[in-house]
């Protein structure tokens, strides 16, 4: 038999305030669970070097959905979903992975999102703190305010996926591999192009964490902020700032690195997520074992 | 000493490059690049680069302007820009670069822009020291703008 991936790919059935959503999600691994999620407008592939890295899935559970209306977890049946214009909110982001978490049955799980999926690890760890034992937030920042001028354009009928493509690969960092910022970018080619639009309602208005912050307790779940130096669009004096508000989290620079750290440079994220996975794998232990 | 637009260079290598090629596809426009007190005038005819040349002409029309100091500029241009200058948006967004016109046509074709940025790079990176320019796929290697 030829090589194949350790990767197996389910679908579950998810209900969130009283809607049925078929979510697709990939797993491999055992040990520590962990939730991650992919960033607007894209799905869970941006996540294959991770969960097919076997220094991670020998420690961890890796569990990888596609939120609905991305990749393949399609628009929830019984909804007149195509008569509305399709918006993210913190609040069903926030219960969806929460949702995702119980309906697995995980035990405190370890949350590891980027982007706008890096923003909503401080949101649960402020408003679910009791629901996970750590969250890491890639690109996480206080807020993402300022270009919010570019939504309307993201799903302008004159331009094409090839916009948003484009644009995700200009906010790579430039010494990032080639082939790795073409796989960066090849992913938003496939998204629907109000999805991008959508999501970016909770990414670019929603978010915003100033004045509340400093209200997250991290003895009741671990912050961990890793900022890419060469991400324009989630500022890296934001993420330090927002870590700077959290008493108790963590804060690490990512040199050379942009606004997709795990696909588009993932040997060098790996050297900076590491040390962050051994710590929260120790923080999981601790608490499973009281 | 000033930065040098290897013009004809850089048209000759946008013409023979099949990635510009192609994300340029149906592109027809022209764009204005301010570089400090300079002034080109780059003509796009479906895709090809029918003119980059250096104008004077206070009254010559176009539909995007991409503008900065020759420090933007410079810093656009370095193998390995500092950050936010990796691209265009982000010289946009953070830095004060001009970009202006018709953006929707801009962004429709961003990858081709991007690509000529590439080109660009790999071009001042090639003359970077050298006196006299080589020429990239070009009939005559002339540089326009000041030496």
């Amino acid at each position: 038999m030829g090589r194949i991936a350790q990767v197996v790919g389910r679908y579950a059935y998810l209900d969130i305030d009283g809607i049925e959503y078929r979510i697709y999600y990939e797993e491999a691994g055992s040990g520590v669970p962990i939730l991650c999620q992919h960033t607007a407008g894209a799905e869970g592939r941006q996540w294959r070097h991770f969960i097919e890295d076997p220094d991670v899935t020998s420690r961890f559970r890796v569990i990888v959905p596609d939120l609905p209306y991305h990749g393949k977890s399609l628009p929830p049946a019984g909804v007149s979903w195509w008569e509305e214009d399709y918006t993210l909110t913190k609040d069903f982001f926030e219960k969806f992975v929460v949702a995702m978490s119980r309906h697995l049955e995980l035990d405190r799980p370890v949350y590891l999102g980027c982007s706008m999926g890096g923003h909503l690890a401080p949101d649960l760890a402020l408003d679910y703190p009791e629901e996970f034992t750590a969250v890491i937030g890639l690109e996480a920042a206080m807020h993402s305010h300022g270009a919010e001028g570019l939504m309307n354009y993201l799903d302008h009928p004159d331009m094409s996926n090839d916009f948003r493509a484009a644009q995700m690969y200009g906010i790579c960092a430039p010494t990032s591999p080639e082939a790795a910022r073409r796989e960066t970018s090849w992913v938003y080619l496939q998204g629907a192009p109000p999805v991008f639009k959508g999501d970016l309602n909770y990414y670019f208005i929603e978010h915003d964490l100033t004045g509340v912050a400093s209200n997250i307790d991290t003895n009741r779940c671990a912050v961990y902020i890793l900022s890419g130096e060469y991400d324009y669009s989630a500022h890296p004096e934001l993420g330090r700032e927002l870590a700077d508000q959290i008493k108790g989290s963590h804060f690490v620079a990512m040199t050379g690195m942009g606004h997709f750290p795990m696909s588009e440079n993932y040997p060098l994220f790996k050297r900076y997520v590491s040390p962050v996975l051994d710590e929260v794998s120790a923080l999981w232990s601790e608490s499973a074992t009281r | 000493m000033a930065l040098t637009i290897w013009t004809e260079a850089i048209r000759a290598a946008a013409n023979g490059d099949r990635l510009f090629g192609h994300a340029a596809r149906r592109w027809t426009s022209t764009l204005q690049l301010k570089v400090g007190d300079q002034r080109y005038i780059l003509e796009l005819l479906d895709g090809q680069v029918r003119r980059f040349e250096a104008t004077e002409d206070l009254f010559e029309a176009s539909d995007i302007t991409l503008g900065g100091t020759e420090s933007d500029w410079a810093q656009l241009l370095a193998e390995v820009p500092v950050p936010f200058y990796q691209d265009f948006i982000g010289a946009w967004f953070n830095h004060g670069f001009e970009m202006s016109g018709d953006l929707r046509g801009l962004f429709a074709h961003y990858w081709a822009l991007l690509r000529l940025l590439d080109l660009m790079r790999s071009i001042n990176g090639d003359v970077d020291g050298v006196v006299n320019a080589p020429v990239v796929g070009g009939t005559d290697g002339a540089a326009a703008g000041v030496a």
